[in-house]
């Protein structure tokens, strides 16, 4: 399993806003992609620190889901008007959830 | 010194000529064209007397004039061989027992066929006294009685056959009844591995002495029948097992066999095995020719089951290749037209965003959505003329194939075809000649490419040639897929592509019907 982590910076009515395009757009394309295999959002809600981690089932996924995680994570970003800090790319290697 | 060996013209005529059997070559009408010297001792008739006419009238006797009919009009709708056992008459008005083989031989100029047939006189075989079947009236009860439970051991198999039993099950009857009709109690039917070695694939073993049995394979040298059956194409026998030093022939010994006798099996022109029967004393010297009745029989359940499962991996194949396309196009859907109007769906909503705020911010956010939609409905135009295009449907299979001739990185030249065919044909000829060119674009290296039509009486012919590095893989999946293509439209696909000098598909589709 490898991992996309999108860093932002966000506020709480950035967080809500960045939900609804979640659940209008992005949510039912990605659920069709290739080797999609979820997402979780992480929110330190006293600094606004957040990490977006998208779940891809190999390599091959997850390299070619990357320009398309550019674009519509920097088109989301315009929206809410959270700011992108990193984006970085890891391997799962373990899981006990 | 020795010259070389040629299979040819000289060595038909030579074998024609000095061959114990009975050849005799038949048009469609039932006219003989070729009888040869055999012919003319069994039956007293001179060459001049029959050539040119009717065998009806002269050979062939008034009472089996009919089911010598069906046989012709058999052999000719099927293009099948039909082995048959029947009487020829003599010139002084007598009969001959003899046992056919046959088979359609494609004129020279692939202007209709000819049946050659070639027999063995049973009437005479080392069996028979002289003169038993015409004299000893009840030597020849037996003899017909004889000849009577074999055609129908014979048809039995064949009706097993035509029922599209498993070739299993043909090859156990078929040792069932040879065992019958030859009076042994030990048969079996043998594949050549294509070594040393012969699976035993029917089997009969009245006596329960448990060897050989279904699934075994056995060693199959020159010292046992079967391999000798195989390595000569002809029949072959062991007299006695225990001259030869083997471990298969003690194994022989031990059970109870003395001798055996095998004849061969040949699909598709390659000896694919034998039917050997064995016994404790020397086999009758008509074993040879009464097994050969049977290995017909066997080569076309072979034959027709080979061609069944030609068949059925097509029919799968075509399957599987509709589901690889939709999984393709559900992909290509989803990565390019979807994903961009899911990105056009953002810009616009941050372009209403902005509208009050920021209004100047607005025109180019707009102007990027304008440009993403134009990319999004090419996309859509492509898939859409790759599900089938539009061109085909307005404008006809050739300007179909101009047009995407005209989006490869490869010249492409296509010749006219004046006359709108039928949809599904325009269909299948499009399919054809765009994945052959999409081969061509991709695999070729090539820098022309050309299609041409040929509309003949009932067919379409088509061409797709190209100067690239040939050498393309016949069994490859891609071309196996447009043979299958042209195939389930009851057509055929050729495909030419010596390494270096290009690559030829040659397709010809029926038209109607």
């Amino acid at each position: 399993m490898f991992a996309r982590v999108h860093v932002l910076q966000a506020t709480p009515e950035q967080s809500e806003a960045g939900l609804q395009i979640f659940r209008d757009q992005l949510q039912p394309w990605l659920r069709d992609a290739s080797g999609y295999r979820g997402l979780i959002r992480l929110e330190d809600k006293d600094n606004g620190k957040t990490l977006v981690i998208t779940f891809w089932a190999d390599e091959a996924a997850l390299e070619s889901s990357q320009e398309a995680g550019e674009q519509l994570a920097e088109l989301t970003a315009e929206n809410t008007g959270a700011k992108r800090l990193a984006i970085e790319l890891y391997e799962a290697t373990l899981f006990d959830v | 010194m020795t010259g070389e060996f040629v299979l040819g013209d000289a060595f038909a005529r030579v074998l024609t000529e000095t061959t114990q059997a009975l050849v005799c070559v038949l048009d469609s009408g039932g006219r003989i064209l070729l009888f040869n010297d055999a012919c003319e001792r069994a039956t007293g008739y001179d060459r001049e007397e029959v050539l040119g006419r009717d065998a009806r009238d002269s050979v062939i006797p008034a009472e089996e004039a009919e089911a010598f009919s069906d046989v012709l009009a058999y052999i000719w709708r099927t293009g099948l061989s039909s082995p048959q056992v029947g009487h020829w008459a003599t010139k002084e008005g007598g009969r001959r027992l003899i046992a056919w083989s046959n088979r359609l031989m494609p004129a020279v100029d692939a202007n209709g066929s000819f049946l050659v047939t070639t027999g063995i006189e049973l009437t005479d075989s080392a069996e028979q006294p002289e003169g038993a079947l015409t004299g000893d009236v009840e030597a020849k009860l037996a003899e017909v009685g004889r000849l009577a439970q074999e055609q129908r051991a014979l048809r039995r198999v064949a009706t097993l056959v035509a029922s599209e039993a498993t070739p299993e099950r043909v090859f156990m009857a078929v040792s069932e009844e040879t065992a019958r009709v030859l009076q042994v109690s030990a048969s079996a039917v043998f594949r050549y591995e294509g070594d040393d070695t012969a699976t035993v694939v029917g089997r009969h073993d009245r006596d329960g002495v448990g060897v050989f049995s279904v699934g075994d394979r056995i060693f199959a040298d020159e010292k046992m029948a079967i391999g000798r059956a195989r390595d000569t194409g002809l029949p072959a026998r062991i007299e006695d097992y225990s001259a030869i030093d083997s471990d298969v022939a003690r194994t022989m010994q031990e059970v109870g066999y003395g001798s055996s006798v095998a004849a061969p099996v040949f699909v598709s022109g390659i000896a694919w095995g034998a039917i050997a029967i064995a016994a404790r004393d020397p086999l009758p010297s008509d074993s040879e020719a009464r097994l050969m009745g049977f290995c017909e029989i066997v080569s076309l359940a072979v034959a027709s089951a080979q061609a069944r499962e030609d068949l059925q991996s097509s029919r799968a194949r075509l399957v599987k290749t509709g589901d690889e396309q939709r999984r393709k196009f559900e992909r290509n859907l989803h990565d390019g037209a979807q994903q961009r109007l899911v990105s056009l769906a953002l810009t616009l909503r941050l372009a209403r965003s902005k509208l009050e705020k920021d209004p100047d911010s607005v025109e180019p956010i707009l102007a990027g959505a304008a440009s993403e939609l134009d990319l999004a409905l090419e996309e859509l135009r492509e898939l859409a003329r790759g599900l089938h295009p539009a061109a085909l449907t307005e404008q006809g299979l050739a300007p179909a194939v101009r047009a995407l001739g005209d989006r490869l990185p490869v010249a492409v030249e296509v010749d006219s075809l004046d006359e709108r065919l039928p949809e599904y044909l325009e269909a299948t000829a499009y399919y054809i000649c765009s994945e052959a060119l999409t081969n061509v674009a991709k695999h070729a290296y090539a820098t022309h490419a050309r299609v041409s039509f040929h509309r003949e009486p009932g067919v379409l012919r088509f061409e797709i040639t190209d100067d690239g590095r040939g050498g393309a893989d016949g069994r490859g999946s891609g071309i196996l897929g447009l043979r299958d293509r042209a195939e389930s439209a009851g057509g055929t696909l050729f495909v030419i592509s010596p390494p270096g000098k290009g690559t030829v598909v040659t397709a010809t589709l029926p038209i109607g019907g």
